[in-house]
């Protein structure tokens, strides 16, 4: 399964909650934020192949994608558990090389090679973010409980709906009792879950340790379980 | 089905032209396939081929009483120099089946990827050039590994250099070429001078006075020992010429006039081998530099029309 976490605003939290998407998965994620990449990978070095390079040609995808061990599994004590990521590159020279074409093949091959696959959507409803958007089979609308941020919500599920890509569940990012959660699920037109705002998930992208793995009984991780819940029911 | 198709030669390529008029009281399919001899180019959207479009033809929709109109542009090998174009039944066969009885099979190959529809109705989105600092086709082209292009990461040396460079490219209004050549005997006279600190670093009369101080008469001028006799005297020639073209014109606006000032202040800085009058010279272009600029940016916030322009040039330089 390709699952797409897409938002259309920027800074609301698509690249964390991809990431604890994908440790709840157990699937590999691709920061598809071909301008402006989010998700670090520590285990690389400036070496590594990232997207960049295998949309350009370069590289092959399964080469690029790594594979990041937990090194704070103790302080948590929890099992060392591993996260795969495939990287993209920062430079404006390879997000200008590389071939968005090709990312529909480039993500059925980590698919086929690894199994599921969460993909990062970039910010604005361009191609960049449309074609991730498209190619997926199904996806996560990460919406803000800010009023000013809930038109690009909808604009990004109207792009679903243009590209024929189902609305599996909208995660409202830092929500509190005040939320419009059922006004946001009327109008997006699929099942809401608020993730509440919790501190400790800012480390999550930091140090690529998910809290739904380091702290499994926080609320927000509970949360993100209900959204995989109704991932899973639905495929895999 | 009522067809017409035009053809045009224009250097190798011909452009062909088909319109399809369905008069029928139903709706059609209609596949136009290319016969000529060499690929189909169809017209792009954001690089991808319009809808419709493969690699041999056209399929589209023609509704009942409609008109359709396509084109597409197919290379042609001869060489000849006339305007012979192949005629219509060389150039296309057309077929049309009413909606009713259309084969699946082929409508399903003229289906584009979602990817290419994605492409096609959102557009392209990608970094302009002009942001890339290191923008030379050659050297980009050089680059095949995933290394080289990590190596132009934001926030490494040579991203910061490069950067650096492009800023400083800009804010001179050298042509290009000449900015280099000074450039690289300025280093090299830089470097003979030993200083501790960074000639470029100090003020524009500070270098002037330590010049004035450190150098010795012309006959004994090459103050460089670095510095060729070749370049010696073309950096003399251009100190004369410069000099001749500020005399002679003094209509053109004062930007070109700023550009040419700035070559002959750095060949007199980088040559010093003009004597003292030559470096009260450059005193006093110095301080009209400075006077110019002060009364250029005085005229611009009062006076936006061209007429000023002499008025700024004769109190830019005392001595035209």
């Amino acid at each position: 399964m390709i699952l797409a976490v897409t938002g259309g605003k920027g800074g609301i939290g698509k690249s964390t909650l991809a990431v604890e998407l994908a440790a709840a998965l157990d699937a590999v994620v691709v920061d598809a934020d071909l301008g402006m990449a989010d998700i670090p990978c520590p285990d690389s070095n400036i070496k590594s192949p990232n997207l960049h390079d295998v949309l350009a040609g370069r590289a092959d995808p399964i080469a690029a994608v790594r594979t990041v061990r937990q090194k704070q599994a103790q302080e948590y004590n929890t099992h060392p558990r591993t996260i795969r990521i495939l990287p993209c590159g920062r430079s404006l020279t390879g997000a200008r090389a590389a071939d968005i074409t090709a990312l529909e093949s480039v993500l059925q091959r980590v698919e086929h090679a690894y199994g599921d696959i969460v993909v990062d959507c970039p910010a604005g409803l361009r191609a960049d973010a449309g074609v991730p958007l498209a190619v997926a089979e199904t996806c996560v609308i990460i919406a803000s409980p800010r009023a000013y941020a809930l038109g690009d919500a909808v604009r990004v599920r109207a792009l679903a709906r243009e590209v024929n890509t189902g609305v599996i569940s909208v995660i409202i990012n830092r929500a509190d009792d005040s939320s419009p959660t059922d006004a946001i699920a009327e109008t997006l037109g699929a099942p809401t879950v608020g993730v509440p705002v919790d501190p400790r998930i800012k480390q999550t992208l930091e140090t690529l340790h998910p809290l739904i793995q380091r702290v499994p009984t926080a609320p927000a991780s509970r949360a993100v379980q209900r959204v995989v819940s109704k991932i899973k029911r639905v495929d895999i | 089905m009522q067809t017409s198709v035009s053809t045009h030669r224009a250097a190798n390529v011909i452009l062909v032209a088909v319109t399809v008029y369905n008069n029928t009281s139903v709706d059609c399919r209609v596949r136009v396939q290319n016969r000529l001899n060499g690929p189909v180019l169809p017209p792009r959207q954001a690089g991808i081929p319009a809808s419709g479009w493969d690699a041999a033809g056209y399929n589209g929709h023609v509704p009942a009483g409609k008109r359709m109109t396509i084109g597409y542009a197919c290379p042609s090998d001869d060489n000849d120099d006339d305007d012979t174009v192949p005629s219509i039944d060389e150039t296309v066969s057309v077929e049309a089946h009413a909606d009713s009885i259309i084969d699946n099979t082929s409508i399903n190959t003229s289906i584009s990827s979602p990817t290419d529809a994605v492409i096609r109705t959102l557009g392209r989105s990608r970094p302009p050039i002009d942001t890339i600092p290191d923008s030379n086709p050659i050297s980009r082209s050089s680059s095949d590994s995933p290394t080289d292009n990590m190596a132009e990461t934001p926030g490494t040396d040579r991203h910061i250099t490069s950067a650096i460079s492009a800023s400083k490219n800009k804010q001179t209004s050298l042509p290009p070429c000449v900015d280099t050549w000074l450039t690289t005997i300025e280093g090299r006279f830089d470097q003979s001078m030993g200083s501790d600190q960074s000639v470029s670093n100090r003020t524009r009369q500070t270098r002037i006075n330590m010049m004035n101080t450190t150098h010795a008469p012309r006959a004994s001028s090459k103050p460089n020992k670095q510095l060729t006799e070749a370049e010696y005297e073309a950096l003399e020639e251009i100190n004369t010429r410069v000099d001749h073209i500020i005399t002679a014109s003094p209509h053109v606006a004062d930007q070109p006039i700023s550009a040419l000032r700035q070559i002959a202040t750095r060949t007199i800085d980088t040559s010093s081998s003009s004597g003292a009058s030559d470096m009260q010279h450059m005193e006093a272009s110095v301080a009209d530099d400075s006077k110019a600029t002060c009364q250029s940016r005085s005229n611009s916030e009062k006076h936006t029309d061209i007429n000023s322009a002499p008025d700024r040039i004769q109190s830019a330089d005392g001595s035209l």
